[in-house]
């Protein structure tokens, strides 16, 4: 995908950045083709760089302890991987795994901290963006603490709406990405528990599940802030 | 009474230390001043946001509700760190309530100018991305955590939070500068008032810390770090965040 002519509307660099930056992103970038299932990089490696995602879905997740992962975000087109790890550790606190084939951008760090400096609108997108990330983690935490199982299950759907949904569409058909299991995992639940508070959605008429695709009957249930 | 940034000796404001000198007389053209009691909220989950505060002054604690209620701690705030940056989401709205622990002088910055402040010096733009980042990355440890952490861990953790986050009396080296309340230890901890309590007494016992009226005395901190550094390694808890298992 070449930056300079990119049709991706939902993309954070075509979106704040200013025209002859892109040029710049086009030039520094490094475009990856990875099939579904594949690690992208690992909770511990050194950041050297963030990602775009330009085609395909992605799932963010924290290791609990040697055989459980905890899943934390999804992310699809136009949204940034690896932002996590911009900090002084300079280390990613998350793994991320593709969830289908996906095209992904590599943007150097030096080359990022250029493009933020030099795009003010950039800056100010990034700093609205992680303090909605500071929300999600807070709500998570909360719904972990006190949250019912209805709750926590409509978070999560909301989330999944959020990074994959076509947020024009008014009666739309949202492609799941994850198995139940791994949807009960980004819910904090069990996958019965899950699949219980799914039929009761379903007995509301909010939603119908066919396969790993959910027709969203009622779309303001899941657009509902997260406030 | 305002106070300049210009002349401000607080060489770790973020203000001060990535905005540019001629920046700062109009931040501090625009900028106001308020001294707290303590005990009042600074903003209330649910406000909208008009701009971000910066402690000068004063201790603050970050609060937010639980569905049930409860009253959970997410952050404690010391002098020269932000307030309110949680409110720059989506929706504009603030999530959480800030509530001076002390008396605390407060500078608010109204959004407009802020925005126009991080536009115009993009060293404060990358220090707040890296702070933002550091924020998030805390908050999921403790999401990662919070499921696995026993009572005993959990206020061994807060303990080590408020040695963090306010340190130690200038005059008495092993006495905390300020000991939150039993109910605000049960709200950085993520557990009951009695619990907390309960614990405090069982430290006490085992002469970790030492336990006079109000306050507390930490006697042997390496053994309160270990309590807790069985599932997280605490020595990487910046400054205010609250990293519990």
């Amino acid at each position: 995908m070449d930056c300079r002519n990119c049709k991706n509307e939902k993309c954070i660099i075509r979106q704040h950045c200013l025209s002859e930056w892109l040029d710049y992103v086009q030039r520094v970038k490094t475009p990856t083709h990875l099939y579904e299932r594949k690690r992208i990089f690992s909770e511990g490696d050194l950041v050297h760089g963030l990602y775009i995602v330009c085609t395909g879905k992605i799932m963010l997740s924290m290791a609990i302890d040697d055989k459980h992962d905890d899943i934390v975000r999804l992310a699809g087109e136009g949204q940034i991987l690896g932002h996590r790890g911009f900090y002084d550790d300079m280390t990613y606190p998350v793994s991320a795994d593709t969830i289908t084939p996906s095209e992904l951008a590599f943007i150097p760090i030096e080359d990022f901290i250029k493009l933020v400096r030099k795009n003010s609108d950039f800056a100010l997108f990034l700093i609205s963006f992680y303090a909605s990330e500071l929300l999600h983690s807070d709500r998570k935490l909360q719904l972990q603490i006190s949250g019912s199982d209805r709750e926590k299950a409509l978070y999560a759907l909301q989330r999944v709406y959020e990074a994959f949904a076509d947020k024009k569409a008014e009666d739309l058909w949202l492609e799941l990405g994850l198995d139940l299991e791994k949807l009960a995992n980004f819910a904090s639940l069990s996958p019965e528990d899950f699949v219980e508070i799914l039929d009761e959605f379903k007995a509301e008429s909010k939603l119908v599940l066919e396969g790993d695709q959910i027709h969203v009957l009622d779309v303001d249930f899941f657009r509902k802030s997260i406030n | 009474m305002k106070r300049l940034c210009e002349n401000c000796t607080h060489l770790n404001c973020y203000i001060n230390k990535y905005t540019s000198d001629e920046w700062k007389p109009f931040i501090s053209h625009y900028k106001s001043s308020f001294d707290y009691p303590a005990g009042v909220n600074v903003f209330s989950a649910g406000d909208a946001v008009k701009g971000i505060y910066q402690i000068y002054s004063g201790k603050v604690k970050i609060v937010s509700t639980l569905s049930d209620g409860r009253e959970r701690i997410v952050r404690l705030a010391k002098t020269e760190q932000f307030l309110g940056h949680r409110g720059f989401g989506g929706s504009q709205i603030y999530p959480v309530s800030a509530i001076t622990l002390t008396p605390a002088e407060i500078t608010f910055i109204p959004i407009d100018i802020f925005y126009k402040s991080v536009k115009a010096n993009p060293d404060l733009a990358i220090s707040l991305l890296n702070f933002y980042a550091d924020d998030l990355r805390e908050m999921e440890k403790r999401m990662e955590a919070i499921s696995i952490m026993n009572a005993k861990e959990k206020v061994a953790l807060a303990l080590m939070i408020v040695i963090q986050s306010f340190g130690f009396d200038a005059k008495n080296p092993q006495q905390l500068s300020f000991t939150p309340s039993r109910k605000d230890l049960a709200g950085i901890a993520g557990t009951t008032y009695e619990t907390v309590v309960r614990m405090l007494s069982e430290f006490d016992q085992k002469s970790i810390i030492k336990l006079n009226g109000k306050s507390i005395t930490i006697i042997d901190e390496p053994e309160l770090k270990r309590i807790c550094n069985k599932y997280y390694d605490t020595g990487s808890i910046p400054d205010g965040q609250l990293t519990e298992k």
